[in-house]
């Protein structure tokens, strides 16, 4: 099989994950839903942070009492079976979906006013072709060698700002609406456990389980963190009723709180900076849906998959931006059902028992 | 496989370019200012930097108006008389109309204009108490120092001397949308004008920033705040009110204030904020603590023990507060931003946005408690 | 069983070979015999003459005489290749004089060999093919009629250009030694720095007709044993008829054929060549080339000057820090202004829009284009510069340099800004030590450029993206080009700071070596 799977370790595949989290958690699709019951973004980022961790944990241990480094070991090759993966697949490529999206509208709306948003994801494309046809190797290499650029970037974000930042701007706080709070927990399911589910479709490249189990937690530990903490900058820099209107919220930050520098205007040049990791976690995401949907269908080369899989993300994105009322409906729709999505596989992925080889006569 | 991906990569940036524009081909836009029109409801004036000019600067900045019934139509119409393309990337403010201001008629036009034009979202925001062709015309100079320059002068001037509000058009925004606060915006005018409809009263002292650098005819000058109830503008504040006004808000660094003190000898005290206030209180109750170092202009010629001295400027702060808490009440204006107070109190979104916090603004009562830190070291204003 | 797809060693297994084995091994053992030397002198003079074409090329030296006067012999050299007072000093006297009465002719060429030959360098042998490249290579051979045995001597005396400074690579701190085209004086300055008894020079036939000799210098128990094995399986692959030098043989060896940065580092320089050995990689040294490649390579090896660790640590720090931020400013600063003016010029401060504005005020070309003759401008004057001897190359940089540059400005075909960017670009290019990297880092500039004429910083982004992800995934003979930073290994090289030298024992983890710094 060619999977351009490659081999890779522990720091690599710890950034990817950090990567994917940070930009799925502050880039998210839907910001009016993030944020339209206040300002509990940043409480909702670590409790489905936290919950991602346990599956991903839950995977694991399962991974080692039943042998395997990665999720197709567990999903085998019945029919069931890949029934299973099919609506991992598709929350991989939703979350694929976010970071681009969030990252088109600053791109069409603020950048190149008035372009066509087919010419921009033509650019995105063609990125994402070479980085799933290149392979999981190099994703997170490349995550690797750019995450300190990018933290960089992203801590100075949020450091520069603090001059504007006001608490009273995180209020109401709805921590008096539980059941709600889960609810959007349950939503948030698609920007934080994706990261650690392509993880574990690509487990095969990591040295080993323990490796995969480790940077899993690094980076979803970190990641989660990062987003929080962005998210929680971003409560305090606007209130939740502009937040919830605002387009690529977390790039208007570098712009909208600050006087303008009259001398250097870097946000442009952050916002590209920032749209690489965007483009690095929705390769990720791909190349795993790819890698996911080659082993369970037994396809040898991942490659036409990846092609597609990558042509098909960015088609619905733009789907979504030309036919806006009836896309973002059903979108919404899976992006507010997303726990069911992974939620439902994973429980029989993993309560399913090994079947016993008859003894049969020597 | 890997000629088709590398095909792929060859052909599809192919597919489209972005639409670009060579530098000198711009106009720049800027300052942008919208008040009422004559034969229609907006008159638009630009204030344009554009290639030409002398041969030292090459630059030649120039002021435009139009008349139209939208943003869109006014910039179809500049456009089209201008020779260059307008470019509005580089405009640093904005100037409203008082006029327009009064009715909240702005609200239309600049949200249809921030969401076309390649504005900086947080350019400066401003009202005019004069024609803007008038104010703009007032920052205009043949020497040396370019309009950002002077600009940036006068800003730091008004950020320095907390005589004026500088607000950008992000807080103008949070104002509008959200109910927490009220926005103040700075009050310009042209030829060393005073303001003589303060609501509070007082006495008026003008600032003059800006026009000290240019060599023009006009003056253009910035002092004291307009202040908002909603979209509309409901009154102005002088320079000193302001200055009381942010000290609430938390967003006073240092200003000068002039005292008479009950034997009639006048002072004059260098404030700055030690920390932010501390506002705490009910829903109709509030309490406003407010912590400043005070800096003694001339202290060899005063005669007042520092106590008795400490003690009449927190009293006479704490009541000048009260003063501009009162008019601004009246005027039901939240300036001072006790709304933000409010919204603490509630746990669920529904609940507040439900609230209607100005019905319980105007029965708000607030007790204002300056603390003044006493330093007798003579005040150089060369080394702020 | 189907016999004929049978391998020979199954058949022979069997017993009875079959008819096509049998006649496949005569033919090997026809050819083997073919190659052995004949006892008759008459025939192998006849054989050299053919060979060598003496009837038109007359370098080839084919001097008869009788050895001790009982024996005829041959001593075969190539004029100009040999030393001519060696020949007479060393082989002819004492061929004439000693006594070979009782020696059976088979054993005559030992016996001269052993009592007759006063030279350091001799060998025996009985293959034609060797004695072809002995004489090719500058040695005499010795053939004796009734022998079928020629004794080479080593009497190689050709004219070589003596040890220079190096050109290319000027350190001030460092060695003022460059290798030459003489392999054997490379190899001994190579010796010369690495006094270790496991340091091993393996000479190997560069492959083809021509009889390039190349040498694989490596430290034994420190280099990867599969990464040497893997670099000898690929130069056995050799086969080419094309004359070999060291950027030749990379791109015969290497793995990516289209990428523009070079997978083997090429060193003038023995000290940096001697270094990369002591840290576990391969010198690679070609006949004829005053050139080491030394492989594997990263990034920081293409970005490193040799005498960085001559410096003190905190100026090292500065300067390695300078050499990076000068590296990556003169690739991204062309494309970044072209798509700050051309496409986001809010970007810019309203001085900066003035200047650019006023210094654009009569070029009739557009920006880009502007901007992308420019940079083809300097490297035309660059190529020229490289091209034509030492003192005219340097005015040639200064005519490009100062005279293009302002006539340019003064016909209003450049502005004053892209020409001083474009300046600045250039200067910022020769801090990239390496040469081939300087050259690709030059043309993947100018596709930058062109992807932000296209679409400004996106355009940027998204082949600064893919530039990196390739980068990412090519290895340098199976050592990932972003080690030790992706991967991470044990040893961390920072490419911005210089690490305190330590007593540091062994090489580092970059390349997987046998013993590792602890």
């Amino acid at each position: 099989m060619n999977l351009r799977m490659g081999a890779f370790g522990r720091q690599e595949a710890a950034s990817a994950v950090l990567l994917a989290m940070f930009f799925g958690g502050c880039f998210a699709f839907d910001s009016r839903a993030l944020f339209e019951n206040g300002n509990a973004s940043w409480i909702v980022e670590i409790v489905a942070c936290l919950q991602a961790l346990l599956l991903f944990e839950a995977t694991v241990w399962a991974l080692r009492v039943r042998g395997g480094n990665d999720l197709s070991a567990l999903i085998g090759d019945s029919k069931l079976k890949k029934a299973l993966a099919a609506p991992l697949i598709l929350a991989l490529l939703l979350a694929a979906m976010q970071p681009l999206e969030g990252f088109l509208i600053p791109i069409t709306q603020f950048v190149f006013a008035g372009s066509k948003q087919v010419t921009a994801c033509l650019y995105l494309l063609s990125c994402l072709f070479l980085l799933t046809v290149l392979g999981a190797e190099t994703i997170v290499r490349t995550a690797r060698i750019l995450l300190p650029v990018l933290l960089v970037s992203i801590l100075a974000a949020l450091l520069s700002g603090i001059g504007e930042y006001r608490l009273d701007r995180i209020f109401p706080i709805p921590i008096g609406e539980p059941k709600m709070l889960l609810t959007e927990t349950g939503s948030a399911q698609l920007r934080a456990a994706p990261p650690l589910l392509a993880l574990l479709c690509i487990g095969e490249g990591t040295q080993d389980r323990m490796a995969m189990r480790s940077a899993g937690r690094i980076g979803a530990i970190a990641g989660g963190l990062l987003s929080a903490a962005a998210l929680f900058a971003l409560s305090m820099t606007f209130p939740y009723t502009q937040l919830r209107e605002m387009p690529a919220p977390f790039y208007r930050m570098l712009v909208e709180v600050r006087a303008e520098n009259p001398t250097l205007r870097l946000d442009r040049a952050v916002l590209f900076l920032w749209l690489m990791g965007a483009i690095l976690s929705s390769g990720y995401y791909i190349y795993a849906a790819c890698v996911l949907f080659a082993k369970t269908f037994g396809v040898r080369d991942a490659r036409p998959v990846a092609l597609c899989l990558s042509a098909l993300a960015v088609s619905l994105i733009l789907v979504l931006h030309y036919d806006t009322e009836t896309t973002l409906a059903v979108l919404k729709l899976l992006y507010r059902n997303a726990s069911l999505l992974i939620g439902i596989p994973f429980p029989l992925i993993l309560l399913k028992r090994r079947r016993r080889k008859p003894k049969c006569a020597v | 496989m890997r000629r088709l991906t590398l095909l792929l990569l060859c052909a599809l940036p192919l597919c489209g370019c972005m639409q670009s524009k060579n530098i000198d081909e711009y106009a720049y836009v800027l300052n942008i200012g919208v008040e009422r029109g004559t034969t229609m409801p907006y008159l638009v004036t630009l204030l344009v930097s554009a290639p030409g000019g002398s041969e030292e600067t090459k630059v030649e900045n120039t002021v435009i108006c139009a008349e139209a019934r939208s943003f869109s139509e006014a910039y179809e119409t500049l456009n089209a008389a201008y020779p260059s393309r307008l470019s509005f990337s580089r405009a640093s403010l904005l100037v409203i109309g008082e006029d327009l201001a009064r009715t909240g008629e702005q609200t239309a036009f600049l949200d249809f204009a921030f969401g076309k034009a390649d504005l900086w979202p947080n350019l400066r925001v401003m009202i005019a108490k004069d024609p803007i062709r008038d104010v703009f015309e007032g920052w205009l100079s043949d020497s040396d120092p370019s309009l950002r320059k002077i600009k940036t002068a006068a800003g730091d001037l008004r950020r320095a001397s907390g005589t004026a509000a500088d607000t950008g058009y992000g807080t103008y925004l949070e104002a509008l949308g959200d109910k927490r606060f009220d926005a103040m915006l700075a009050y310009a005018g042209v030829n060393e004008y005073g303001i003589e409809e303060d609501l509070v009263g007082g006495e008026a002292y003008p600032k003059v920033g800006g026009s000290l650098l240019t060599e023009s005819l006009i003056k253009t000058s910035i002092a004291g705040s307009a202040v908002f109830d909603g979209d509309r503008m409901v009154g102005v504040l002088d320079g000193r009110h302001t200055m009381e006004t942010l000290m609430v808000t938390g967003l006073f660094r240092r200003g000068e204030m002039r005292f008479v003190l009950p034997d009639g000898q006048e002072i004059g005290v260098a404030f700055s904020r030690v920390h932010a206030p501390k506002l705490h209180g009910e829903k109709r109750k509030a309490e406003a603590e407010i912590f400043l170092e005070a800096d003694l202009l001339e202290p060899e010629r005063l005669s007042v023990e520092s106590n008795a001295l400490k003690s009449f400027l927190e009293e006479q702060l704490s009541a000048e507060l009260s003063a501009v808490f009162s008019a601004l009440q009246r005027s039901n204006s939240d300036a001072m931003g006790f709304g933000r107070l409010q919204a603490k109190r509630f746990r669920s979104a529904a609940d507040w946005e439900a609230y209607d916090w100005k019905a319980d603004y105007r029965a708000l009562s607030v007790t204002f408690s300056v603390t003044v830190m006493l330093s007798h070291s003579a005040h150089n204003p060369e080394t702020e | 069983m189907n016999c004929w797809r049978r391998s020979p060693k199954e058949t022979e297994s069997e017993g009875t070979p079959p008819f096509f084995a049998r006649r496949k091994a005569r033919k090997a053992h026809i050819r083997r015999e073919e190659g052995k030397i004949p006892k008759d002198l008459g025939k192998n003079r006849t054989w050299l003459e053919t060979l060598f074409r003496a009837a038109v090329n007359t370098d080839l030296i084919l001097r008869p005489l009788r050895v001790g006067g009982r024996v005829d012999a041959l001593a075969v050299s190539m004029n100009g290749m040999a030393d001519d007072k060696q020949i007479a000093d060393f082989i002819l006297r004492p061929a004439f004089r000693i006594e070979i009465e009782g020696v059976p002719a088979g054993r005559i060429p030992a016996y001269f060999r052993a009592h007759a030959l006063a030279m350091h360098e001799t060998e025996l042998t009985d293959e034609r093919q060797t004695v072809a490249s002995a004489i090719l290579e500058g040695r005499t051979a010795i053939l004796f009629d009734g022998a079928g045995e020629a004794i080479l001597c080593d009497t190689r005396g050709f004219v070589s250009r003596p040890v220079e400074k190096p050109e290319n690579e000027m350190t001030i701190l460092g060695p003022k030694e460059a290798f030459t085209e003489n392999i054997r004086t490379n190899v001994t300055l190579l010796r010369r720095i690495l006094k270790r008894p496991d340091f091993v020079c393996e000479f190997r036939d560069a492959g083809g007709t021509n009889g390039t000799k190349l040498v694989l210098a490596y430290l034994d128990g420190t280099v990867n044993p599969s990464l040497l094995d893997e670099v000898k399986r690929r130069l056995d692959a050799i086969s080419t008829d094309m004359r070999l030098t060291v950027g030749r043989v990379e791109q015969l060896i290497e793995d990516y054929t289209y990428l523009p940065l070079p997978q083997m580092l090429k060193t003038e320089r023995p000290d940096r060549a001697a270094s990369a050995v002591l840290d576990g990689r391969i010198a690679l040294l070609v006949e004829g080339c005053p050139i080491a490649g030394v492989l594997p390579i990263t990034v920081g090896t293409l970005l490193k000057s040799g005498e960085d660790l001559d410096m003190r640590q905190p100026v090292g720090t500065i300067v390695q820090t300078i050499r990076m931020l000068g590296a990556i400013l003169s690739t991204y600063l062309p494309a970044y202004f072209l798509a700050l003016a051309l496409h986001h010029p809010g970007q810019l401060s309203s001085e900066i829009l003035e200047t650019v504005i006023a210094s654009r005020a009569m070029v009739f070309l557009p920006l880009w284009m502007e901007m992308i003759f420019l940079l083809l401008v300097f490297q035309l004057v660059r190529e020229a510069g490289l091209r034509v001897p030492g003192s005219i190359g340097h005015a040639i940089g200064i005519i490009g340099g100062l005279l293009l540059g302002q006539a340019a400005v003064s016909a209003n075909i450049v502005s004053t800004v892209v020409l001083i960017i474009v300046a600045l670009t250039g200067l910022g290019n020769f801090v990239i030590p390496d040469y081939s990297a300087q050259v690709a880092t030059a043309y993947y500039r100018i596709l930058l450029c062109i992807a932000a004429t296209l679409a400004g910083l996106l355009g940027i982004t998204v082949t600064g993206l893919c530039a990196t992800a390739i980068m990412c995934s090519v290895k340098s003979f199976g050592v990932p080009f972003f080690a030790p930073y992706a991967p991470v290994t044990k040893h961390r090289e920072h490419l911005f700071f210089r690490t305190r030298i330590g007593n540091r024992g062994g090489p580092s983890d970059r390349s997987n070596p046998q013993r590792r710094r602890a």
